[in-house]
């Protein structure tokens, strides 16, 4: 259609406001796409390494009264929401002599929550002690709590479970029962049970400890967790990708409003010559038609820019990341670039039509000739 | 009154048509009938309706009531396809805004001309912008022309393109006594062979008209031209 290019005369008379839109598009685009891939990024780093990491979901308390050990309600505990299971229990003390050198460890029963905690596999024969793959390799010798020598299995585990049972030894229920015996309970603080408490998900250890600390007086029972600063790491992880999602929500409303504001100015600074082509015939169909095929034509140079301006930067990263992850990384900027630019047409699309179809009503026009 | 010694074509007939603007009556019961080309004056008192009334025929506005047809068709108001399709056969010479003033005279006529769709030779221009005295002002940004020029640019539009219909509102004003003749020079020639209506406080330019109308008659009574 040859009216097509009716405002290919308003881009020449108007180019230092139309370069203006287009800077201020790229911009717009490229905030919002480094504001999504950074989300992206946080997302997939807090959920992977704090809110969905299993090594995190066990808490380990100890609790002290002023009279020594304090007495947990394990039933109580058990029922609290977002408890799958608790071990309580006191540790054993064992000491192994690797290659001549002497290492003091704790030790607990081998059961389904500990051998979660060490992520072990398979059971435990009678009579075995289970001990950090660190030992592996050396030559092992055990002494019990009396410091007497101790003849049992020796097993190792990885210790890539749990982070704060992972330098504990274990021991088959058999041997635990035989070596808890020895234990003088009530002498001092050490002969104090340990509580072990798994989470169902390491989210919900912030919304645990809160609960469970409001169980206590703090002048009477002294509560003491292995896991202390995890659940704000948590709870701050959570709250710092929620901020970041609400700063980018806002950040994206701000600019829209901005780009909005900026293409409403240029809508008015042509006002009088829409006026113009709609006196001389031209329909207000057209008029937004044409005034949008304009300005999406200047922002294609806007979305090759972008791309160009991502590929350097990702063949800047090739050289610093390993190749798998620029592949991802390479896929997933691309593919966000492409919404991004179908967002972004319909976007402008909208707001052309929505502007113009405002400023050449009926009512409008009318308004402005009898004016 | 019916005006038929032009011939028989009907340019335009309006039958009935009123508009309510809120609780005010600015047209009543309105009709007018106009056949074939010539030059005819629509003269009335300011804040009369006069503009009002040519915004309808120009299809800029909707009226409230009453049927209009425009080269024997009906027009429908609501069918903006119809609308669109002959606003483009009427030429609207509307005080300042005829013309895109950050564009020359010669762009502004391009634009027109693909706005119609209707080519213009440059050799016709030359002829029509000379017999204007626009012939020097043809590559002039409006914004520069003087008052005057101004008008003699927009009324160089209507001397190009084919219209059927030619709608004036006050074409004389911002022109001195030499522009003003040579204007009504230019309708004169333009009379033989277009419709003109025209909305005017000017004396002169009554006086060139084959038909005056006085709005004042014709937004009292039906009344049949």
């Amino acid at each position: 259609m040859k009216t097509t290019f009716v405002f290919e005369y308003l881009k020449k008379k108007h180019r230092p406001t139309l370069r203006k839109l287009a800077v201020l598009n790229f911009v717009l685009l490229m905030l919002i796409f480094f504001s999504i891939f950074t989300i992206l990024i946080s997302a997939d780093n807090i959920y992977k390494n704090v809110l969905t990491n299993d090594r995190l979901s066990m808490v380990l308390i100890n609790g002290y009264s002023k009279t020594g050990e304090y007495q947990y309600d394990t039933d109580k505990i058990k029922r609290m929401p977002n408890v799958k299971d608790i071990v309580y229990e006191y540790d054993v003390s064992l000491s192994i002599e690797a290659n001549g050198e002497t290492d003091i460890l704790s030790a607990l029963s081998f059961n389904p929550t500990t051998k979660e905690a060490v992520s072990y596999e398979g059971d435990l024969k009678e009579n075995t002690i289970l001990l950090p793959e660190r030992f592996k390799g050396k030559k092992i010798k055990v002494f019990d709590g009396e410091v007497e020598p101790l003849k049992a299995n020796i097993d190792y585990y990885k210790g890539e479970g749990n982070y704060f049972l992972k330098d504990y030894s274990y021991l088959s229920p058999d041997l635990y029962k035989k070596l808890s015996n020895q234990i003088k309970i009530g002498e001092n603080y050490d002969g104090v049970r340990t509580l072990i408490v798994n989470l169902n998900k390491t989210e919900d250890i912030y919304e645990f400890v809160n609960q469970f600390d409001r169980m206590f007086d703090e002048e009477d029972v002294f509560v003491y967790y292995q896991a202390q600063g995890l659940e704000k790491l948590v709870a701050n992880s959570k709250l710092s990708f929620l901020l970041l999602v609400v700063f980018q929500i806002i950040l994206f409303v701000v600019i829209t409003f901005i780009y909005r504001g900026q293409m409403h100015t240029l809508i008015s600074i042509l006002n009088r010559d829409l006026l113009s082509l709609y006196l001389n015939g031209m329909s207000s169909k057209d008029m937004i038609k044409q005034f949008y095929r304009s300005i999406d034509k200047m922002n294609l140079k806007v979305y090759i820019v972008a791309l160009l301006f991502i590929a350097v930067l990702g063949a800047f990263l090739l050289g610093q990341l390993p190749g798998e992850i620029i592949l991802w990384i390479g896929g997933t900027a691309v593919g966000l670039l492409l919404v991004l630019v179908l967002l972004n047409k319909w976007f402008v699309r909208y707001i052309i039509t929505k502007r113009m179809k405002k400023e050449l009503s009926q009512e409008n026009i009318v308004s402005r000739l009898r004016n | 009154m019916n005006l038929d010694n032009k011939g028989d074509t009907s340019i335009l007939k309006v039958d009935n048509l009123s508009l309510q603007y809120g609780n005010a009556t600015i047209l009543k019961n309105l009709s007018l009938h106009i056949q074939g080309s010539g030059l005819y004056a629509l003269h009335g008192e300011s804040g009369s309706g006069k503009t009002t009334f040519i915004n309808i025929i120009a299809l800029i506005q909707k009226p409230s009531t009453g049927k209009m047809t425009l080269f024997n068709q009906p027009i429908d108001f609501t069918n903006q396809e119809q609308i669109d399709n002959y606003r483009k056969k009427i030429a609207y010479f509307f005080q300042d805004l005829n013309l895109i003033e950050s564009l020359t005279v010669r762009e502004n006529l391009h634009v027109i001309s693909l706005i119609n769709e209707q080519e213009i030779s440059n050799e016709r221009l030359e002829e029509q912008a000379a017999k204007l005295k626009m012939s020097e002002k043809i590559d002039v940004t409006v914004s520069n022309l003087s008052g005057g020029e101004r008008q003699r640019a927009a009324f160089l539009k209507i001397m190009l393109f084919d219209y059927s219909l030619i709608l004036l509102d006050e074409p004389t004003n911002n022109l001195d006594k030499d522009n003003i003749q040579m204007m009504l020079g230019m309708l004169s020639e333009l009379k033989k062979t277009r419709t003109i209506l025209v909305v005017t406080h000017s004396d002169t330019v009554v006086q060139h008209a084959d038909v005056v109308l006085r709005f004042e008659d014709l937004n009292k009574k039906d009344q049949s031209i």
